[in-house]
């Protein structure tokens, strides 16, 4: 089972095979959590929305109509829901803590491998600004970033979450870039070889 | 990697943080756990957790275009050319419909006076009149002659009368697609229509015009140098303009058309096909000026009338030195660069002397350019004499 891709997963599962769905749903609860941790930047309601997420794909089986990947099928429901938690919190959080989840991966990262503790300072501090950064974006060019940039979807499929086309993913990805750019630029990381210019 | 990708370039260290960005790992297993243990139980289906999720970003290109047109991974544009060529008709279509519509508009009003429909459409009025349907007007617009659903019992009568309407509406439309598909009337004047015989007085005078290419009223179009003319030797053209334009109040309707004063082009295309100019503007030039041939260089120096400019246009030394570089290119044929010419006007408007300078000098092609130069004729001017500098290339 664990080699059928997700369209045989879900034919599955709309036939009442809830292992196929544990299935599909095991093979991207990762991806679908990291981006729903980025777009909350909190571990808890990541958490509810991926779960969320899940619970809703799964009820909603048949309305998939095949016409695009499950995975960005489910991917959308995810960012829906990540939406609608920043929609309703949205006026009381805005700087980067020092708890923030992205920033304790970060930590994590550098601890495992720190044999240059002055790099790995840098190296959470460029996250840091990175975050912030990212944080200072619209939702819009936030969550395209975090989809293509982040999370690696090609610019297809986060046009199919997104509901977009591949170009508007392209041009949101480019703004969302050059404004990044500018704000690390801002922050002294500017890109090696344009210090000068900065 | 490219410049264009560098604009939104993050650098190494940012990229790769960005790319890889790590999250803390969790008890998977139990998450999914935890989920599967709430697929059983049955909840309600919000509609908008499956609707598109975000908003449009202010200055987002229009998503028919963005589909439309492949980008690269860093989200720069790269039009092919067959979607610029595709717009770029489908531009030009767009403009001509309108154009199309608007003569449309123009011939409606015009149309009720055109004796040939008058007969079929009083018969109509008559019928209308006698109850069989409401009067309706002669003219229509397109899209209430292709209109659908008209009732079956007037299907005989409506089709006659729509071919009737609609045949000189088309004829129309065609003329005005003819006319604007035309192509620009070329601003240099052909070769061929500069004689190669005598450039005596007599032979100008007589204004014996051959076949000519340019088309009156061409010259009025944004001036361009002819190529191989110093343009920064040409005279000013707004001073010109302006002792032309005092010329013209005193030469009146028969003034002669010196370049850059001729008739507007939708009146002076109009003409040229013999139709009245569709647009409302100023009359054409005619009657005098018909008769001497539009080649400035072939116009008899005193052709113009009336009270001189200081200087010639700039318009008038183009088209003149215009008419004759064309020939002077083939003294140069065999020579290994461009040679420069110094053109002497004086203020009678004939060519003093001609100055060549460059491989050409003391060669054959050096006097076969000054002869050809030489045949350069502008309008009488009031200044003793000026000169412009041209540069002659092998074709």
């Amino acid at each position: 089972m664990s080699k059928s891709t997700d369209r045989e997963l879900v034919d599955a599962a709309r036939a009442g095979d809830s292992d196929a769905f544990g299935t599909l749903m095991r093979r991207h609860q990762r991806r679908i959590y990291r981006v729903a941790l980025h777009l909350l930047r909190d571990a808890g309601e990541a958490e509810d929305a991926t779960q969320e997420a899940f619970v809703r794909a799964y009820r909603a089986l048949d309305r998939f109509d095949g016409r695009s990947e499950a995975f960005t099928w489910i991917y959308r429901i995810a960012v829906n829901l990540s939406l609608n938690v920043i929609r309703a919190r949205k006026p009381n959080r805005k700087a980067v803590s020092s708890d923030d989840p992205r920033l304790e991966g970060v930590l994590i990262e550098t601890r495992a491998g720190s044999s240059n503790p002055l790099g790995d300072s840098e190296n959470r501090e460029l996250g840091r600004v990175l975050c912030e950064g990212m944080d200072a974006l619209s939702d819009t060019l936030r969550t395209t970033l975090i989809l293509v940039g982040v999370d690696g979807l090609s610019h297809a499929e986060a046009g199919e979450v997104l509901g977009c086309p591949e170009g508007t993913v392209a041009w949101r990805v480019h703004e969302a870039r050059k404004k990044l750019k500018a704000f690390l630029v801002e922050r002294g990381f500017a890109p090696q070889g344009e210090e000068g210019a900065a | 990697m490219s410049e264009r990708r560098s604009s939104a370039d993050l650098g190494a260290n940012a990229e790769a943080l960005l790319g890889a960005f790590p999250i803390p790992e969790r008890d998977w297993e139990s998450d999914a756990r935890a989920i599967e243990a709430r697929l059983s139980k049955s909840g309600p289906l919000d509609e908008r957790l499956f609707a598109a999720p975000l908003p449009a970003e202010p200055g987002e290109p229009h998503s028919g275009s963005a589909t439309a047109t492949p980008l690269t991974h860093s989200g720069i544009r790269t039009q092919s050319l067959t979607e610029l060529a595709r717009r770029s008709v489908e531009k030009k279509r767009a403009e001509e419909r309108e154009m199309a519509r608007a003569s449309f508009a123009i011939a409606a009003t015009e149309k009720p006076s055109a004796s040939d429909l008058r007969a079929p459409t009083q018969a109509l009025a008559d019928r209308n009149s006698a109850g069989l349907r409401p009067p309706t007007p002669p003219v229509r617009n397109t899209e209430q002659e292709s209109a659908p659903a008209r009732p079956p019992q007037r299907t005989g009568s409506s089709t006659w009368r729509k071919l009737v309407l609609a045949t000189p509406l088309f004829a129309l439309a065609a003329a005005a697609l003819l006319w604007l598909r035309r192509p620009a009337a070329p601003l240099s004047v052909a070769n061929d229509a500069v004689p190669t015989a005598s450039t005596s007085e007599a032979t100008q005078s007589q204004a014996v015009a051959p076949v000519f290419k340019q088309v009156p009223g061409a010259s009025n179009s944004e001036p361009s140098v002819p190529h191989g003319i110093d343009p920064n030797t040409l005279p000013d053209e707004a001073e010109a303009t302006l002792a032309e334009a005092a010329h013209a109040k005193v030469g009146g309707a028969s003034s002669p058309p010196v370049a850059g004063n001729a008739p507007s082009s939708a009146a002076g295309r109009a003409a040229l096909h013999g139709q009245r100019p569709l647009v409302a503007g100023p009359e054409p030039l005619k009657s005098a000026e018909n008769s001497l041939p539009p080649d400035p260089a072939l116009r008899p120096a005193d052709s113009s009338g009336g009270e001189v400019p200081a200087k010639p246009s700039s318009g008038a030394v183009q088209a003149a030195l215009g008419a004759v570089l064309s020939g002077a290119r083939h003294c140069v044929a065999g020579d290994d660069g461009p040679s420069s010419a110094v053109v002497r006007f004086g203020s009678d408007g004939r060519v003093q002397s001609v100055t060549v300078s460059g491989p050409a000098t003391g060669k054959a092609s050096g006097a076969c350019i000054q002869a050809q130069l030489t045949k350069a004729r502008v309008q009488p001017f009031a200044a003793s004499n000026f000169s412009v500098s041209a540069t002659i290339r092998p074709d």
